[in-house]
């Protein structure tokens, strides 16, 4: 990754470095090249797969059909098909927005910011409660 | 239609949404959710869970290029989504029950008028440097609400403080809301809170905003796929199309007026959002 101009002329944050900064643009570009290149993978394999699929097909059928619950949703992955691959790369980049939210209550806890720390820890509550709690009551 | 034929046109034209959008420094977004319903005749419902899915890459794409870039203010940003985040799930909620009803027609209204509400923000985002002073509020003083980057331009060190910390929340409650009930960035509504109520850089409230979207479209993400709306053959397209467009523009972007494409972007915002309505109201 290349330098900054002017970064070191900054005047430095108590919690957040510029390794920090480093940090978090790192995890979120892997998050996008694992997105991109899933579901493009999944995309052309789907695209091969059913080449005469018609869209109203497609919508008409449910995506959980094959990747409902988690064992049928590995055995899916495992013979690569399209709807898994893609959706595990939206998986890779919900994971990685969650973990760059952890990742900063790290660094607010290290700094000892309390407050920002818990405001923080809240979140990932929300998330971890919307991806369980409310995915579950709406599904 | 063709499946083939579908996604080959869904990536034409979230290529051009995402390059348009990046240009006009909106996010191409915000008009794939009327697009997939107006143009391809996808269902309210699967437009918004495909429309999420391409925020979440695109924001999460230019995220990583302004953190890296340290226009990102993280302390202000992760401070906001704990308002942002409700709201998205709220709103995903409320749309996978919606969508299963009779009133979609009403929410394609909505959608319209959310759209166009944005318009008037969007075109004022040049003056957004512009405000006259405000005090720091307490909140924002005890957290420490302030920062600095360099500006390449005129090569110096600018430095901030983020004014009304409450008055942000709730602004950014509303952005997360309506994020999750239509796909969207919301981006609009959260610059001009990063804007007027923070009262930061325009560069660093443009940033701070893809930082956060990211999050909140996360939030929205889930819901609206634990609800079945979102279908992958559908949702990679899409996200592809925005993310690749996205990236053209924002290279091009430099070397480029965006003056004009602003206003063909806000005229192919209110053209949509027009139909979006008049297609609501005559399902009713």
């Amino acid at each position: 990754m290349t330098a900054v101009p002017g970064i070191a002329e900054l005047p430095p944050d108590p919690s957040f470095t510029p390794e920090t900064y480093v940090r978090t643009a790192l995890i979120l570009r892997s998050g996008v090249i694992g997105f991109l290149v899933l579901s493009g993978v999944g995309m052309v394999i789907g695209l091969v797969e059913s080449p005469g699929m018609t869209v109203s097909s497609l919508i008409g059928s449910s995506p959980f059909v094959n990747v409902g619950d988690p064992g049928t949703f590995l055995s899916s992955l495992a013979s690569f098909q399209a709807n898994a691959l893609i959706l595990l790369g939206v998986f890779v980049m919900v994971a990685v927005s969650v973990g760059r939210v952890v990742d900063a209550m790290g660094v607010f806890i290290r700094g000892r910011e309390t407050i920002l720390a818990v405001v923080c820890g809240v979140v990932v509550a929300l998330l971890v409660f919307g991806l369980t709690v409310v995915a579950s009551i709406v599904h | 239609m063709l499946l083939l034929v579908l996604v080959l046109a869904l990536l034409a034209v979230a290529i051009g949404a995402g390059f348009l959008g990046s240009l006009a420094g909106l996010g191409g977004g915000v008009i794939i959710t009327p697009v997939l319903v107006v143009f391809f005749g996808i269902p309210f419902g699967d437009a918004v869970g495909a429309s999420a899915v391409s925020v979440l890459a695109t924001s999460t794409t230019a995220g990583a290029a302004y953190v890296h870039d340290h226009l990102t203010d993280l302390r202000i940003g992760n401070f906001l989504q704990v308002a942002t985040v409700p709201g998205a799930l709220i709103g995903a909620a409320a749309t996978v029950f919606l969508a299963r009803t009779s009133l979609v027609p009403v929410l394609l209204i909505v959608l319209g008028v959310v759209l166009i509400s944005t318009v008037p923000g969007t075109i004022a985002m040049r003056h957004a440097d512009a405000f006259a002073p405000i005090p720091t509020s307490p909140l924002s003083k005890r957290l420490r609400l302030r920062g600095a980057y360099f500006d390449q331009l005129n090569q110096r060190v600018v430095t901030y403080e983020g004014k009304r910390a409450k008055e942000a929340l709730g602004v950014m409650f509303g952005a997360g809301l309506v994020a999750g009930l239509f796909g969207i960035g919301s981006g609009v509504l959260k610059v001009l809170a990063l804007d007027r109520a923070l009262r930061l850089p325009m560069k660093v409230s443009t940033a701070t905003s893809n930082f956060m979207i990211g999050v909140t479209a996360t939030a929205g993400v889930g819901v609206l796929f634990a609800g079945g709306l979102i279908f992958p053959m559908l949702a990679a397209p899409v996200a592809l199309g925005t993310t690749t467009g996205s990236f053209l523009g924002s290279r091009l972007l430099p070397r480029m007026s965006n003056r004009l494409i602003r206003w063909v972007f806000v005229g192919i915002l209110i053209a949509l959002s027009v139909e979006v309505i008049i297609r609501g109201a005559s399902s009713l």
